[in-house]
C-alpha cells in the first residue's frame, strides 16, 4: 500500500438483514485519479460510496484515509471530503447563494472557498439570487457539485452524478468533472453508464452483487475481452432454428432484448459468414452496426447481463 | 457565521418567505382565538363560585320570631337599594334584604378591589352608608330619595356636601347639587376621613403565611342595648348568619357563592374536620365556624382559609367584609353606637391593593389566551418541528447535511432557536391582538409566568422529539402528530375546562401534561384556580419531558434506510 493512495479499502462488508450489499471488497484510490465503481443498480455501489462518505458504517473491513487507518469516516475526515449524493433535494425558499453560505458554515477548516468562487466555477453566477427550486435539473446538479466543492475537498465522492440529466446537462457535468481532475482533485465516482466511466475514469472497478468482478483502466478492461470488433444487429423476426444455427458458429454471442451482438477478431470473415447465414434464412440484417467493444460489452461478457437490465 | 446561526437564519427566512407558514404560524392562532372567543361568549363571565362551608356550633334556629320582629324594624333600612324600595313600594323591608344588600355591596367592593382600588372602594361604600345612615337617623324618606340619587354618583365631595346639607334642609341639599362651584371646593376635602371602621372591630386577614391558617375573627356584639330596639340582643349568631346566607343564596348574585351546610346526623366537629380536609384539597375556599350564643354576649366567628389559594383569600376577604357590615348594622340597630362615634373611630385595614392579578371574573378571551398560546406551542413543537425534520429526513436533505462535519445537535439547536423566536412572536401577537380586540387584562410579563411559558414550550418540543423518534415514515408523521395534538389540546383544557370529564377519558385528562400546563398557566395569570396541585403542574409535564428525551435519544435516526 502506497502513500500515493487517497483511500484504501480492505475486505469491506455491509449487510442489510440477509442481503449482502457489499460482500468483502478491496480497492484503492490513487491521489489525483478518477476512480469509478461501475455496475448495475443494486450492485452495492451506493452502499460502498456511502460508507466512504461517512453516511454508513461498514460491518467489517479496514479503511485507510490519506494514509491514516480509521474505523469509519468521522467529522475530521468529513472536513476533507466533498459529497454528491445520488439525488440531491433542496429545502424550499432558499436562494442559491444562501445554500452555499449555509454549507460553508458547516465546515470548521480554515481553507474554505468563497461562495462567489464556487458560483463562477459551476457557472451559476447570474442565478445567485434565484430560489434553488426554480433552477433546472442540470443547474441543481451543478449546485450540488458546488456544495461538494465549498470546503475545497481533497477527495470528491460523486454518486451517479449524471443520472436523470438530459444529454446536454450530462456533457456539461462531464466537462466540470474533467476540469476538476485536471486540477488534480481525487475523484471517486459510481455510475451505471459505461460511456461515463469510459470517458472520465483512470481506473474502473466493475461491481456486481456486492463483489468486484474486474478492474483496470477502461482500455485494459476492453482489451482483456480479446475482441477487436462488435457486430450488432436487430433480431426481430429471427426464427429459432436460425438462431441455433448462428449460435453454432458464435457460441458466445450475446442476445439482448432488441439485438444480437457478436464479438469478432476477423471482421471480414465474420461479415461474409453473417451475410451467407442471413441470405439462407431469408433474414434481413436490420440495424447492422460494427463498433469497437466498450465497457458494456465487458460487463455483458462477465455477467451475461446488461448494465441496465 | 456558525452552523447553528446559519440554520436558524435559514428557518427564519423560510418562515418569512412562505405565505403558508405565515398564515398557519402567525395568523391562524389569532383567527382561532377570535373565533373561539366570539363563539364561546365574548365578554361573558364564566362561572366561578366560592365554596364556603358553614359549621354551626349552635344548631338551634329558634329565634325566627325575633328575627321576624327585627325585619319589621324600619330603622334597619339603610342602603341605597333599600331606600329605593321604600320609596317605590312604601313597604317595610327586612333585615334579610338589608343583609343581602350588604352582600351586594361587597360584590362591588370585591370587583373594585380587583381593579386595584380597594381602599377607595371601601371608602366609597363607607361613605354611601354613612350618609344614608345619617338620613335614616333623621327619618325623612324624601331626603333618602335625594340622597340615594346623589350617593349613586359615588363621589366623595357629594357625600361631604350632603352630609352637611342633610342636617339642614332640602333646599340646601338641592343647592349643593346645583352649585357645581361649591361642590368643587368641597371636593378638596380628603375622603379618607370618612372611613368608618374601628380598629378593634376590624378583622385582619393575613395572606402571607403558608399552609392552612386558623384565624379567629371577632364580631363584636352590641356592648349595650338602647331601649326601643327590643329583642335584637336575643338573636343567636346562628339565626342571623343563616338568614344572611339564605339571603345571599336567594339573590341574583348567588352564583358567586355555594354554601355547604352541616348534613343531618353529622356532628359539627366531624363536619369541621372533613371540611378542613376539603379546604386543603382546594375543594373549599372558606370555612366559617358559627359560634353558640346570642348577640348579647361577645363571641368569635372563626374563619378558615388557605392562604396559598388566591380564591380562598379573596373569599375570606369578601366574607369578612360582609361580616363587618353585619356587625355594624347590628350595632347601629341596637343603638349601641351612634353615627358620630362610627365616623370618629375609623381606619380601614384590609389590604386588598396588592391583589393585582387575582380575580374572580375573567372574559372568555382571557381564559383562551393561555390556551391558544399553549396550542401554538404544541403546533410548533409537534407540527412544525416534526413535519420539517421528517420531511428533510425523508428527502435525504438531512443525510446531505450530515455528510458535512455538521453535528446533529447543531442542527437541532438551530431549529429550536427558530421555534423559540417564532413562539415569542406568536405570544406577543396573541397578547397584542387580545388586548386590542378583547380588552384583556393579563399580566403576561410576570417572570414566573414567562418561565412557565418556556417550560411549556420545552415540553411541546420534547413531544416532538418523541414522535420523531418513534415514527419513521414521512407519510404517517402528519397523521400521528394530528392524532396527538388534538386530543392533547381538547383533553388538556386548552379550549374549555376539563374538570367535569367522566370515565376513561378522565384518565387521559389526568396523564395529559397539557392539563397541568394549562392549569399552571391560568393559575399564574390568576384567571382560574388550578384544579391540580402546583407541584404536579411541574412534575407531570417534567416526567413527559424525561420520557420524550430518553425515547428520542434511543430511537431517533436522521438517516433511515438507504439503498444498496
Amino acid at each position: 500500500m502506497s502513500r500515493e493512495n487517497a483511500v484504501e479499502v480492505h475486505n469491506l462488508k455491509k449487510s442489510y438483514d440477509s442481503l449482502k450489499a457489499v460482500d468483502g471488497i478491496s480497492f484503492y484510490v490513487k491521489k489525483g485519479q478518477v476512480f469509478t465503481l461501475l455496475g448495475p443498480n443494486g450492485a452495492g455501489k451506493t452502499t460502498t460510496i456511502e460508507i466512504l462518505q461517512g453516511l454508513k458504517t461498514a460491518d467489517s473491513g479496514r479503511l485507510k484515509f490519506f494514509g491514516r487507518e480509521i474505523e469509519r469516516i468521522g467529522r475530521q475526515e468529513k472536513e476533507e471530503i466533498g459529497v454528491l449524493l445520488q439525488r440531491t433535494n433542496y429545502i424550499e425558499k432558499i436562494k442559491v447563494r444562501e445554500m452555499l453560505e449555509m454549507f460553508r458554515s458547516f465546515y470548521n477548516k480554515s481553507r474554505i472557498l468563497e461562495a462567489a468562487d464556487i458560483l463562477e466555477r459551476i457557472e451559476l453566477q447570474d442565478k445567485s439570487d434565484d430560489y434553488v427550486e426554480n433552477l433546472s435539473g442540470g443547474q441543481q446538479q451543478r449546485l450540488a457539485i458546488g456544495l461538494a466543492l465549498i470546503n475545497d475537498p481533497r477527495i470528491l465522492f460523486l454518486d451517479e452524478p449524471t443520472t436523470g440529466l438530459d444529454p446536454q446537462a450530462r456533457r456539461n457535468l462531464w466537462d466540470l468533472i474533467e476540469d476538476l481532475k485536471a486540477e488534480g482533485k481525487t475523484i471517486f465516482l459510481t455510475t451505471h453508464y459505461m460511456d461515463e466511466a469510459e470517458k472520465l475514469s483512470d481506473y474502473v472497478y466493475i461491481m456486481d452483487r456486492g463483489r468486484i468482478i474486474a478492474s483496470g483502466s477502461p482500455e485494459e478492461l476492453i482489451e482483456e475481452l480479446g475482441q477487436d470488433n462488435v457486430v450488432e444487429f436487430a433480431h426481430n423476426g429471427l426464427s429459432k432454428t436460425a438462431l441455433e444455427e448462428l449460435k453454432a458458429s458464435y457460441p458466445d454471442l450475446n442476445l439482448t432484448e432488441e439485438s444480437i451482438s457478436i464479438y469478432v477478431t476477423s471482421l471480414t470473415e465474420a461479415l461474409i459468414r453473417l451475410t451467407a447465414w442471413a441470405e439462407a434464412g431469408d433474414f434481413k440484417l436490420d440495424n447492422l452496426k460494427i463498433r469497437r467493444p466498450n465497457l458494456e460489452d465487458v460487463f455483458l461478457e462477465l455477467t451475461g447481463r446488461g448494465l441496465r437490465d | 457565521m456558525t452552523a447553528i446561526t446559519s440554520i436558524f437564519l435559514q428557518y427564519i427566512r423560510q418562515q418569512l418567505r412562505d405565505k403558508y407558514s405565515i398564515f398557519w404560524n402567525l395568523a391562524f392562532p389569532l383567527l382561532l382565538l377570535t373565533f373561539l372567543a366570539l363563539v364561546f361568549g365574548g365578554q361573558q363571565q364564566p362561572e366561578i363560585t366560592f365554596q364556603i362551608s358553614l359549621i354551626p356550633r349552635d344548631e338551634s334556629l329558634q329565634d325566627s320570631a325575633l328575627l321576624d320582629a327585627a325585619h319589621y324594624d324600619s330603622a334597619l333600612s339603610v342602603t341605597p337599594q333599600q331606600v329605593t324600595a321604600m320609596r317605590d313600594s312604601d313597604q317595610q323591608e327586612t333585615v334579610l334584604h338589608t343583609l343581602h344588600n350588604i352582600a351586594l355591596q361587597n360584590d362591588i367592593l370585591q370587583e373594585t378591589a380587583l381593579q386595584n382600588t380597594a381602599d377607595a372602594a371601601l371608602k366609597k361604600t363607607a361613605q354611601q352608608d354613612d350618609i344614608l345612615q345619617g338620613t335614616v337617623l333623621q327619618g325623612t324618606t324624601f331626603q333618602n330619595a335625594v340622597l340615594q340619587e346623589t350617593a349613586l354618583l359615588n363621589t366623595a365631595w357629594q357625600n361631604v356636601a350632603l352630609e352637611e346639607a342633610s342636617f339642614q334642609d332640602n333646599t340646601l341639599s338641592k343647592a349643593a347639587q346645583n352649585d357645581s362651584a361649591r361642590q368643587d371646593t368641597v371636593l378638596t376635602g380628603p375622603a379618607s376621613e370618612n372611613s368608618f371602621f374601628t380598629a378593634g372591630e376590624y378583622p385582619e386577614v393575613n395572606p402571607a403565611a403558608g399552609e392552612m391558617q386558623e384565624e379567629k375573627q371577632g364580631i363584636n356584639p352590641p356592648a349595650s342595648i338602647t331601649p326601643g330596639f327590643p329583642g335584637i340582643q336575643d338573636l343567636s349568631y346562628a339565626a342571623v348568619l343563616d338568614d344572611l346566607f339564605i339571603g345571599i343564596e336567594a339573590s341574583e348574585d348567588s352564583r358567586w357563592f355555594k354554601f355547604h351546610r352541616l348534613p343531618e346526623g353529622v356532628s359539627a366537629e366531624d363536619f369541621l374536620e372533613s371540611e378542613k380536609t376539603r379546604l386543603e384539597q382546594g375543594e373549599r375556599h372558606l370555612l366559617l365556624v358559627i359560634p353558640e350564643g346570642t348577640l348579647a354576649g361577645p363571641d368569635v366567628i372563626e374563619l378558615y382559609h388557605r392562604s396559598e389559594s388566591q380564591l380562598s383569600r379573596i373569599a375570606a376577604d369578601v366574607i369578612t367584609s360582609i361580616l363587618i357590615e353585619v356587625n355594624r348594622e347590628l350595632n347601629i340597630a341596637s343603638g349601641s353606637l351612634d353615627r358620630s362615634e362610627l365616623l370618629a373611630s375609623s381606619t380601614a385595614q384590609i389590604e386588598l391593593s396588592t391583589r393585582q392579578a387575582e380575580r374572580a371574573g375573567f372574559s372568555m378571551a382571557e381564559y383562551l389566551v393561555p390556551g391558544i398560546i399553549l396550542f401554538t406551542f404544541l403546533l410548533s413543537g409537534l407540527d412544525i418541528m416534526v413535519s420539517r425534520i421528517s420531511s428533510l429526513r425523508a428527502r435525504g436533505i438531512l443525510r446531505r447535511y450530515f455528510a458535512t462535519p455538521l453535528r446533529p445537535i447543531q442542527y437541532f439547536a438551530g431549529i429550536i432557536g427558530y421555534i423559540i423566536v417564532l413562539s415569542l412572536i406568536q405570544v406577543i401577537l396573541i397578547y397584542g391582538w387580545s388586548v386590542f380586540f378583547f380588552n384583556i387584562n393579563l399580566d403576561i410579563f410576570d417572570l414566573r409566568f414567562i418561565g412557565y411559558l418556556l417550560f411549556g414550550l420545552i415540553i411541546s418540543l420534547s413531544f416532538g422529539f418523541l414522535v420523531l423518534g418513534l415514527v419513521k415514515s414521512k407519510e404517517s408523521v402528519g397523521i400521528i402528530t394530528s392524532a396527538i395534538i388534538y386530543p392533547l389540546a381538547f383533553l388538556g383544557g386548552i379550549f374549555f375546562p376539563v374538570t367535569e370529564i367522566p370515565g376513561f377519558i378522565r384518565f387521559i385528562v389526568l396523564i395529559n401534561p397539557v392539563t397541568y400546563l394549562t392549569n399552571g398557566m391560568r393559575d399564574l395569570l390568576g384567571i382560574y384556580p388550578s384544579t391540580t396541585s402546583p407541584i404536579l403542574n411541574i412534575l407531570v409535564p417534567a416526567a413527559w419531558l424525561v420520557v420524550g428525551l430518553i425515547v428520542s435519544a434511543l430511537s431517533f435516526k436522521w438517516n433511515p434506510g438507504g439503498e444498496g
